[in-house]
């Protein structure tokens, strides 16, 4: 995600999804989007892979409002849909109605270079001067009312230097200002200018090596250290709860805040947001709107998961919709986008199309728990964009409201959505439960019944004398006992590897048969993992692929043991090491099919029964494989650690050659094919 | 010959001279086991609220456990479940290896270090105050919180003891410390009672490291303690299970997240006073408990 999206690269993902419905729902999508084929822009959003996926364009560029202005810095909408420009380069605040006209301009005598504007719900208007480093508020006819100046209380810091860039107001008159290289965070103002507090200060990150050094350094260490300071917040917007939302560049996953009155993030940790945003705007329902240099407009839904990303950077042919250097972004109460763009001196405006819409409709009545009456919404945009995951979601949680699981089942499954799919299958799992447990008792007491009359029968006239005797043949038979053993593998790993070493039992054909056997399990655990373990997307597994990463590994490893324990006194042979290796997996080959299938009828609230189960095969598997080169090899416990180091670093060499190896061979490829190509034409 | 015939004719007078000798034991052990467990049995059966008389309904009780009672089946029996997978085996393999390695020390220490390991197990309650709560304290003056945001790795403290996602993890920690209790004990004693001359024997046989050496002598010579930590460990988990409330201050548990089998007959019978209900409850926990001994014996006694 942290590449510079370019539209050349964006990839179909969607055709590679394998159901037909949605390739003719793709086609449709092809088609619609040819009818707003002269946006000069596509659009996109992010998939539960994290892949972009195209989608339908959401806003469309309706106008440009051009206007006299220099370098503009900061725009703002007031309830009315008047447009506010702070007007750096030519010192004041242009204000116009929503088409452009009526344009006056205040504060041209005492402004220097103004970088935010922000219009209260009184009119009066706040700007943010960097120039002359303080706050002006004006009346509504252009009058100075108050003007704030670097605070003079301690708390402020004296060291601390008052650049305003931006602000906002929240609705009992505190100033919010964002001051350039506050590291502290956004300096918060009463309404006189008096200073109340840093508000919503950022985090640094510590590594390894700073937390090491706070463990062990001493405090006058400590302080000889490089100090290590929060990145300032770049910019700031309100929404109609007074909640301050900051944009900061370059932060690692906090590059949008959303506030609250402790200034504390209420977004939930982990969203990723794209790094390089020039201003954020909310709307009125609580949709976060981010511009970024690249002229991309970033669309997120109140919980801060991205809705759409449209628009493109303008090359030489400039075209409308396309931006060069955008640094304001303001949404109206209609939603109606105005991006300011500084380069072009110029507004362009963006009108969500019916797409936007009803996703906007949709969401009003989805944040609002209205699940099964925003259904209809969310069913509109799947008829035009059936691969958009909220509106699954969304939908999914309408069946579920209506105990329809079944069907909130399959949407969540569309959606990637484990946890509600987990909500959803308990549901399903519980009710059938209900109908069969007495079913299930019953046949348990039958089947035991069963059990216990037959023993009885062939303990006193021994009546399946036959078929016993036809399974200890069978068992008997030399291979079929070899395979046996993978079952006193797992139980007596001591015993078992110094059987075979010294007797030579199981043979290289049972292993053989074992590494198929561990394949097809792999194999069988890709595709039958139930879907709320299944972290594997079907659609970019290939059986080729998943054999390579199978056996090349287990080729290495056996091969290079073997040359590292003939140097270094190890008595094992190849084959040794060859069946030990595949006897080592028993406990993956015999315990992961059952596994798997109870994966697919556990939930979430049992999902830890499954990771014990798979932590314990890979324990057991690990000490198997630590006994056999033990008992093979004859060594201690330590010879074997570090027999197995020098393996694993062997392998690691191995590979790396095998890596240049390819490289030089593809330059040969390339040097040869070019003279061929050149004799070609030459003669 | 003569007094062959005395002894079995005193022999004949009292055929229950055994039992009368038995008797102080069977009879605290029928009024203080044997009875309350029927008792529970039979009133599983009804619908008994403490004060009125009992009302016979069948087996409701244990159907809407399976069938209506969400808490239960989605927290209760999960929460049991992996509490008593890592805590039950976890518990067990400590007291070995901390048994196994007091053994190889000499006597004073040994004994001191015995004491001191075994103690957590009888004080809980007072350590759990003393220690733990103080420990995970939620505001900044917690001995965790604390260090944590010294070194920065958090910013505000954590409510551990409070967040649904942290009391289990530290549930099952205070257990393992608090789990070398009676099992511990056996098996010190196992491994002490071991002959010595079975191990000289062994490295003359070939055995050439203390690994081998546990495989071989230790665990096979002393299966009996084994069976008996093992049904400890088992029992003792299903006991500890107040540790959820005594640690979170409140029953039900914050989110149910700390909710066991023996929080959840509390919360019916002691809170709700639905004795029947937490009598059926009851009824599931010793079923559960007697399986898994059963298990234990089955896997540790095998090949006696």
């Amino acid at each position: 995600m942290d590449k510079k999206p370019t539209v050349d690269n964006v990839s179909y993902t969607m055709a590679e999804n394998r159901k037909p419905i949605i390739l003719v729902l793709l086609v449709l999508l092809a088609i619609s989007s040819i009818a707003v084929a002269d946006t000069p822009y596509s659009a996109w959003t992010i998939n539960s892979d994290g892949k972009r996926v195209l989608t339908q364009i959401p806003y469309y560029p309706a106008g440009m409002i051009t206007g006299d202005f220099a370098g503009p810095q900061d725009i703002f909408i007031d309830a009315l849909g008047n447009i506010y420009i702070a007007d750096a380069w030519n010192s004041r605040i242009v204000i116009m109605d929503k088409n452009g006209a009526n344009v006056r301009y205040i504060g041209q005598d005492v402004l220097i270079e103004p970088t935010g504007v922000f219009v209260d719900e009184f009119g009066r208007i706040y700007v943010a001067d960097y120039g002359s480093e303080q706050v002006y508020v004006f009346e509504k006819d252009g009058n100075v009312l108050k003007t704030f100046e670097r605070p003079t209380s301690p708390l402020f810091g004296r060291n601390s230097k008052f650049k305003p860039q931006k602000l906002v107001v929240d609705k009992r008159g505190n100033v919010y200002v964002i001051s350039e290289g506050s590291v502290d965070g956004v300096i918060q103002l009463n309404n006189d200018g008096e200073f109340l507090g840093y508000f919503g200060v950022n985090t640094t990150n510590l590594g390894i090596l700073q937390v090491l050094q706070r463990m062990f350094y001493t405090e006058s260490q400590i302080s000889q250290l490089f100090k290590i300071t929060p990145p300032s917040p770049d910019n700031i917007a309100i929404d109609r709860n007074s909640i301050i939302y900051t944009y900061t560049r370059n932060a690692a996953d906090q590059n949008v805040k959303k506030l609250n009155v402790a200034g504390l993030d209420t977004l939930e940790k982990g969203k990723r947001f794209f790094p390089n945003g020039a201003d954020i705007t909310v709307d009125k329902n609580g949709n976060i709107f981010v511009v970024d240099d690249m002229g991309y407009i970033y669309e997120y839904d109140n919980f801060g998961d991205l809705l759409f990303v449209f628009g493109r950077k303008a090359d030489d042919t400039l075209r409308l919709g396309q931006l060069r250097s955008p640094s304001g972004i303001a949404v109206d109460d209609e939603g109606t986008l105005y991006v300011l763009d500084k380069e072009l001196n110029s507004i362009t405006v963006f009108k969500p199309t019916v797409y936007a819409n009803q996703v906007h409709e949709g969401l009003i009545l989805y944040n609002q728990g209205l699940y099964v009456e925003s259904q209809k919404n969310w069913e509109n945009v799947l008829r035009m964009n059936s691969n958009f995951l909220l509106a699954h979601k969304a939908i999914g949680k309408a069946y579920y409201k209506q105990q329809e699981y079944d069907k909130a089942l399959e949407e969540f499954r569309i959606s990637k959505d484990k946890k509600e799919y987990s909500n959803a299958f308990w549901e399903i799992r519980q009710a059938y439960l209900m109908e069969n447990a007495g079913n299930f008792i019953i046949l348990f007491i039958v089947l035991w019944l069963i059990y216990r009359i037959l023993r009885f029968f062939d303990r006193k006239y021994n009546t399946f004398h036959t078929i016993k005797a036809g399974f200890k043949r069978f068992f008997s038979i030399r291979l079929v006992n070899d395979l046996n053993k993978v079952f006193s593998f797992i139980a007596h790993p001591i015993d078992s590897f110094y059987d075979l070493k010294w007797e030579n039992r199981p043979g290289p054909i049972a292993a053989t048969i074992l590494y198929i056997l561990l394949f097809l399990v792999q194999v069988f655990k890709i595709y039958y993992t139930g879907f709320i373990f299944n972290n594997v997307d079907l659609a970019n597994v290939s059986l080729l692929s998943e054999s390579l990463k199978l056996y090349i590994p287990i080729i290495l490893w056996v091969v290079m043991n073997y040359l590292v324990g003939n140097i270094s006194d190890g008595e094992g042979r190849l084959k040794d090491l060859y069946v030990g290796t595949a006897y080592a997996f028993s406990p993956y080959i015999v315990f992961t099919i059952p596994l798997v299938l109870l994966s697919n009828v556990l939930t979430l609230n049992e999902a830890f029964i499954y990771q014990l189960g798979s932590v314990g095969i890979i324990f057991w598997c690990v000490v198997l494989i630590y006994t056999m080169i033990m008992q093979v090899h004859d060594y201690s416990f330590f010879g074997t650690l570090k027999n197995i180091l020098v393996t694993l670093f062997a392998m690691l060499i191995v590979g790396l050659v095998a890596f240049i190896l390819y490289v030089v061979w593809n330059q040969v490829y390339a040097f040869i094919y070019d003279i061929v190509q050149e004799v070609i034409t030459r003669v | 010959m003569l007094e062959n015939s005395v002894e079995k004719k005193t022999r004949r007078r009292n055929p229950d001279r055994p039992y009368t000798f038995l008797l102080p034991y069977l009879l605290l052990f029928t009024i203080f086991i044997v009875i309350p467990v029927i008792t529970a049995m039979v009133l599983s059966l009804t619908n008994f609220n403490g004060l009125q008389m009992p009302k016979f309904i069948g087996l409701k009780n244990y159907v809407n456990l399976i069938t209506n009672d969400d808490v239960f089946m989605q927290h209760v029996l999960p929460n049991t479940i992996l509490f008593s997978l890592i805590v039950g085996p976890g518990g067990y393999i400590l007291s070995f290896l901390l048994a196994w390695m007091l053994a190889q020390i000499p006597k004073l220490p040994r004994t001191v270090l015995a004491l001191l390991i075994y103690s957590p197990s009888m004080t809980t309650g007072i350590a759990m105050t003393v220690v733990w709560t103080v420990i995970f304290s939620g505001d900044q003056t917690g001995y965790l919180n604390n260090i944590l945001m010294q070194l920065g790795l958090i910013f505000s403290p954590i409510q551990w003891l409070q967040s649904p996602q942290y009391l289990m993890p530290i549930m099952i920690v205070v257990s393992l410390w608090s789990s070398m209790g009676l099992g511990f004990l056996a098996m010190l004693a196992g491994v002490l009672n071991i002959d010595p001359t079975l191990y000289e024997a062994a490295y003359v046989d070939g055995i050439r490291n203390k690994f081998q050496e546990i495989i071989y002598i230790t665990i096979p010579s002393m299966r009996p303690q084994m069976v008996f930590g093992a049904v400890m460990a088992v029992v003792n988990t299903f006991q500890n299970a107040a540790i959820g409330v005594l640690l979170s201050g409140s029953n039900p548990t914050p989110n149910y997240a700390g909710q066991l089998l023996v929080n959840h007959i509390e919360d019916y019978g002691i809170i709700r006073y639905e004795m029947g209900y937490a009598s059926a409850v009851s009824v599931v926990t010793l079923l559960l408990v007697y399986g898994i001994s059963r298990l234990a014996w089955r896997i540790f006694g095998e090949n006696d």
